[in-house]
């Protein structure tokens, strides 16, 4: 087997079969985007977060969930979004990332959780070439559903794990 | 010399006169002749002595007759006079008498209209003095209406309040129900994640969560319908509460419009009032100059009743002065003569007087 059809084989197994299932979707600057199910581990209204000095501006500090202190991310601030104040429809989505051999959990600050969709494999589509000089890792697919397109999201790709390890730390 | 003394003086004279002679009759034959003449020729003498003295007498008589005649006639020309004056001042007064009494007439006809004017006037004064009287009485209960009005508006604007802040409190009820139902979204999200990882066991689970899910989410559509609803509610009440605040203030200044009027009225009233005893007392002053011209008018009858009555008793006086006149035997036309007016160019008596006075009593008797 060669390089190529290693790399081929991937980008299919990716584009079909990993793709395909249940998607936590939420809204974030009046578009929505998806979430892989089994990357969430749970869904909570916003409440206190602590700021923590010396940390990048889209790290909104820390969460006591039920005695275990959790990092959040401001979601809008990672993407370069005009920040917004929160409201009562805000969430906080705690994910699972994983990486380097290891699984951490981090709540990431969403403007309202929608719903959480079956999306078939049929519905993905690849993400479009923007050009070679923007990074579309962090992005799984274009989902078509109910004549609007959810982006589905990598949520390891968005929030790399050393950077989080700092947090950890700091934390 | 008077008349009277001039009388006795010649009749002094006469008697002197006719003692004189008897006594120088009587003393010459007595002393002179009874000597010298015979009894018979002493009698003679002393008849014609008295004869003498008898004649001497008469002719002092026509003398003081003739004398107390030409007094007499200056006498009668200055009565005659006298009485042609008062003649004619008679007709004067009498025709001045009725053009006062024409006058008076007319004075009390304009008064009676006056008095027919004044009590039109005065009715109509009582009419609006009623007017004004019941428009203050209907003024003081149009401002007790408005009192009541107002007081009624200022309970309507508590309760438009009141009802504002039952529409407040509704609206945290159903945020409050709409924060449960997101509650329970995030709740059926979390249910449904929780499937997923189950797998295939959680299938089952993941419905119920779906439909829990859904149910979350037509309760929240239910509470944004009621919220939009109360919303519009609560805005309406707004609307109705400032509206009333608004009629609230135009009341007010309608009140203080209706104080005004209200005064303004019972100035009015008053003034009315003061008008009806106005005209009660020209009315009063009407009615006694009424009674003063009634009284003018009787005046200027009996005034010219008193001018003919005196007018008559100058003609009669004239007629007795005649016959005076004819007794001594002097003509009017000598006493005009001597009176100093020629008797063919003055008139002896107004020879129009009896008919201007008889002119003077039919118009009083027809004025009556």
């Amino acid at each position: 087997m060669s390089q190529n059809e290693h790399e081929a084989m991937e980008l299919m197994g990716k584009s079909t079969v990993e793709r395909e299932g249940k998607y936590l979707t939420f809204t974030l600057h009046d578009e929505e985007y998806g979430i892989g199910i089994l990357k969430v581990k749970e869904i909570i209204g916003m409440m206190p977060i602590t700021t923590v000095p010396k940390t990048p501006e889209y790290v909104k500090g820390v969460i006591n969930l039920r005695g275990k202190v959790i990092p959040v991310a401001d979601l809008r601030l990672k993407f370069g979004m005009d920040p917004m104040d929160y409201t009562e429809r805000t969430c906080i989505i705690v994910v699972e990332i994983s990486g380097a051999g290891k699984k951490i959990h981090m709540g990431i600050v969403v403007d309202s959780v929608s719903e959480v969709l079956n999306i078939k494999a049929g519905d993905i589509e690849d993400t479009p070439n923007f050009g070679s000089r923007f990074d579309t890792d962090y992005i799984l697919g274009m989902a078509k559903a109910g004549g609007g397109i959810k982006i589905l999201l990598d949520i390891d790709e968005i929030l790399n794990i050393d950077e989080i390890a700092v947090l950890e730390r700091a934390a | 010399m008077n008349l009277r003394q001039s009388m006795l003086l010649n009749n002094l004279f006469s008697s002197a006169l006719i003692l004189g002679g008897g006594t120088i009759g009587y003393a010459g034959s007595a002393n002179l002749l009874k000597n010298y003449l015979s009894p018979g020729a002493q009698a003679a003498l002393l008849i014609g002595g008295t004869l003498a003295g008898v004649m001497l007498c008469l002719l002092g008589g026509w003398f003081t007759i003739r004398s107390v005649s030409n007094r007499f006639s200056g006498i009668l020309a200055g009565l005659y006079e006298s009485t042609h004056q008062i003649s004619s001042a008679s007709v004067q007064v009498a025709a001045s008498s009725q053009a006062l009494a024409e006058g008076t007439s007319t004075a009390a006809s304009a008064i009676e209209e006056t008095s027919a004017s004044l009590e039109e006037l005065s009715s109509m004064t009582h009419k609006t003095s009623d007017h004004s009287t019941s428009m203050t009485r209907s003024g003081d209960v149009t401002f007790g209406l408005m009192k009541s009005c107002h007081k009624s508006l200022r309970e309507t604007d508590s309760c438009m309040k009141r009802i504002g802040d039952a529409g407040d409190q509704a609206a945290k009820v159903i945020k409050t129900s709409d924060e449960i139902a997101f509650q329970i979204n995030l709740l059926a999200l979390n249910a449904a994640v929780e499937a997923a990882r189950a797998g295939e066991a959680g299938a089952g689970f993941a419905v119920v969560a779906e439909e829990v899910r859904n149910l979350a989410t037509r309760s929240a559509e239910a509470a944004r319908d009621t919220e939009r609803i109360i919303g519009a509610m609560s805005g309406h009440i707004q609307e109705g509460a400032s509206l009333v605040s608004k009629t609230l203030e135009q009341f007010y200044s309608m009140g203080d419009e209706g104080k005004k009027t209200n005064a303004l009225i019972k100035e009015i009233n008053a003034a009315s009032g003061e008008q009806a005893q106005g005209i009660v007392q020209i009315n009063q002053a009407i009615a006694e100059l009424d009674k003063v011209t009634q009284q003018a008018a009787s005046g200027a009858e009996e005034s010219a009743s008193a001018a003919e009555e005196l007018a008559a008793q100058a003609q009669q006086m004239s007629m007795h002065l005649g016959e005076v006149t004819s007794l001594f035997g002097t003509s009017l036309d000598t006493i005009d003569n001597r009176a100093g007016r020629p008797a063919d160019q003055g008139e002896r008596f107004p020879a129009n007087a009896p008919e201007q006075l008889e002119h003077i009593q039919t118009a009083n008797t027809l004025r009556r």
